[in-house]
């Protein structure tokens, strides 16, 4: 889970550092606008606790032994920018002290385990567990959030380390980093994660999360769990996208063929040996795109076209985000994150 | 009153106890192996390299981290591990380098080696194996160059911090544009690290000795289940405590950076040699490719 030095490209980590400095920074606002002066202890002893928790082995069935993160863990009790300050502290020891994360490839680590990991786990939890006050079933929602966030995370990093040969060789064909391909990578961090780590992290964030339930370190607390009173953070949500999403871009360059239902005129007739009247008509109603065929004039290279395109693909799908989770903000009549 | 040694039926018949599927703790111990090792990390050697300006020293260690990350050639980073391992050796911290860069090397190794095979990323077979296929040029020129510049950038970052304290690090890092608020928290988190790896090592060694003859499998994810429950606990009310302490003590909220300290002139002159150190290597694989 943790990508060493030389591995990734330098291009691909300046990436991450682009999206994690300004997540890591949001997320530190939000928590001092949070628990305001308490923001600084608090977060060095979650910080603490997090790098900890990483150096509990924890047996999972098999025989094996498997670490959590405990990123959902952190932002299911604390809230998610705690979670993404805490696990991105962590992180930094891990780097300097253990020498378990490369540092250049800090950012990339920080978007995985940092960012991905507790935003998706944070959504699984509460998709599932809902208002209800049920202990069972809000353990279960830790579980199944702590498990898809760190399957998640996995993911991202089958992606980062999958697309290196194909964008970075020498003439000779010789991968410059990380060798294998998507095909590759994908499959290996998904069945790692789904088979062994997945369930560590499950079991971790389960019976953490019962376990302050049941002592009632959650009751009461000023920063306890409030399903109705968390408000999600436009800003990380729409940066949470647009890093999922920058994450995904490449995929775009080892597909083959035409997706399917998105035939031309051309590859249609081919296939039906007719073309449909009606597609002949509407097919060519609107040419007015802006980057048609995801390229645009006096581009000679169509990867340019293509990164241009997927750029401002996901600049325009990050922003819509963030306008959807501002204005439900307002319309609640609350600010997105919750001022004590 | 008659007393008889014998033991009684029940104690001397042998039991037919069903005893579930028990074994050793191995987590326990390599968690206590790892916090044994945090432990002994937290205090580095300050020698000579400790006596640079960590500024200088930070900045160096990423402009030559960046070079590393740039060259190409297995031969320039052979070279650069190489250059990079003899300072090690000098300064010391060559133990420390092999106990971080062993398994990682080791596991990049595992990772590293089908793709050298032609069966899995084809290429030009030099080392034929078995019918047609074999260990592929491109594939040990691979992981030659990965597994090189692994063990340069783990000696860059190994001589960074063992010869740096945290606060020293952590300062050098505010100083080249690290958010205040950041770099405090990780200054904290480092200095209250040590009190609470105490209560999670108490844990363990808790655990290990109110369990004789091991555990299921169960009962084990049980205990570290709760035990993350207890130490996020005791984070959270040490936190709070914390808090009341630094109150008490004056503080506002407002974070202040310390006046920073003048450069000298001969930490600058030992930044330069290495970024030109890094832009000769650099130089080289660029004739080199």
């Amino acid at each position: 889970m943790h990508i060493p030095d030389g591995y990734l490209s330098p291009q691909t980590c300046a990436v991450a550092v682009a999206v994690a400095v300004p997540a890591v920074a949001a997320a530190s606002a939000a928590v001092a606008r949070q628990v305001r002066g308490r923001a600084i202890p608090r977060l060095a002893m979650l910080s603490a606790f997090s790098f900890l928790l990483m150096m509990f082995n924890l047996p999972v069935p098999g025989g094996t032994t498997a670490h959590a993160v405990g990123a959902v863990l952190i932002a299911v009790v604390a809230g998610l920018p705690a979670a993404v300050v805490a696990t991105s502290v962590a992180l930094l020891f891990q780097a300097l002290v253990f020498g378990d994360g490369g540092v250049l490839a800090y950012g990339a680590n920080v978007v995985n385990m940092a960012l991905i990991m507790p935003l998706v786990g944070l959504a699984v939890f509460r998709l599932l567990a809902g208002r209800t006050g049920s202990l069972p079933r809000r353990a279960f929602a830790a579980a199944a959030g702590g498990y898809a966030g760190i399957t998640a995370a996995g993911l991202a990093v089958g992606v980062e380390l999958g697309i290196q040969p194909a964008l970075f060789h020498d003439a000779a064909g010789v991968a410059l980093y990380n060798p294998y391909p998507l095909a590759v990578t994908v499959p290996a961090m998904l069945f790692a994660h789904l088979v062994i780590a997945g369930p560590a992290e499950a079991i971790v964030t389960a019976a953490g999360y019962t376990f302050l339930s049941r002592t009632g370190q959650l009751d009461g607390s000023p920063d306890a769990p409030r399903p109705s009173g968390l408000r999600a953070n436009p800003g990380l949500v729409s940066l949470g996208v647009l890093a999922a999403m920058l994450l995904m871009t490449p995929l775009g360059l080892i597909a083959q063929g035409t997706a399917f239902g998105e035939w031309g005129g051309n590859e249609l007739a081919a296939q039906l040996g007719f073309l449909p009247a009606g597609f002949a008509t509407w097919s060519e109603w609107f040419t007015g795109t802006l980057l048609p065929d995801y390229g645009f004039p006096g581009a000679t290279d169509p990867l340019v076209g293509y990164w241009v395109s997927a750029l401002l693909g996901s600049l325009i799908v990050a922003g819509f985000t963030f306008l959807v989770f501002w204005l439900a903000g307002r319309v609640r009549g609350r600010p997105a994150v919750p001022v004590e | 009153m008659s007393t008889s040694s014998a033991l009684p039926d029940w104690l001397a018949t042998p039991s037919a106890v069903v005893v579930p599927d028990r074994h050793q703790h191995r987590f326990l111990r390599r968690s206590l192996a790892r916090a044994e090792q945090l432990t002994s990390s937290l205090v580095p050697d300050e020698d000579l390299l400790g006596r640079w300006d960590p500024r200088v020293k930070l900045v160096s260690s990423l402009v030559v981290l960046v070079v590393l990350a740039l060259l190409h050639s297995p031969w320039t980073l052979t070279v650069a591990a190489v250059s990079l391992l003899a300072l090690a050796a000098w300064r010391r911290v060559i133990g420390s380098l092999a106990v971080i860069a062993g398994p990682v090397l080791l596991m990049s190794l595992v990772l590293l080696a089908p793709a050298t095979l032609s069966l899995v990323r084809p290429g030009t077979v030099v080392v034929p194996l078995w019918s047609g296929q074999g260990l592929t040029a491109q594939g040990l020129w691979n992981a030659w160059i990965v597994l090189a510049r692994v063990l340069a950038c783990l000696a860059v970052a190994v001589l960074l911090t063992r010869t740096t304290s945290w606060l020293r690090l952590m300062a050098a890092l505010r100083a080249i544009g690290a958010p205040a608020g950041f770099v405090l928290i990780a200054t904290m988190a480092q200095r209250y690290l040590g009190v609470l790896v105490e209560a999670f090592t108490d844990q363990l060694f808790a655990r290990r000795a109110r369990s004789l003859g091991g555990a299921t499998g169960s009962e084990d994810r049980g205990f570290v289940g709760a035990s993350v429950g207890a130490l996020f606990a005791r984070s959270t009310n040490l936190a709070e405590q914390v808090h009341q302490a630094m109150t008490a003590r004056g503080f506002t909220g407002r974070l202040r950076d310390p006046a920073p300290s003048p450069l000298r002139v001969s930490d600058v002159l030992i930044g330069l040699g290495c970024v030109l150190a890094a832009a000769a290597l650099l130089w080289g694989d660029l004739r080199a490719r």
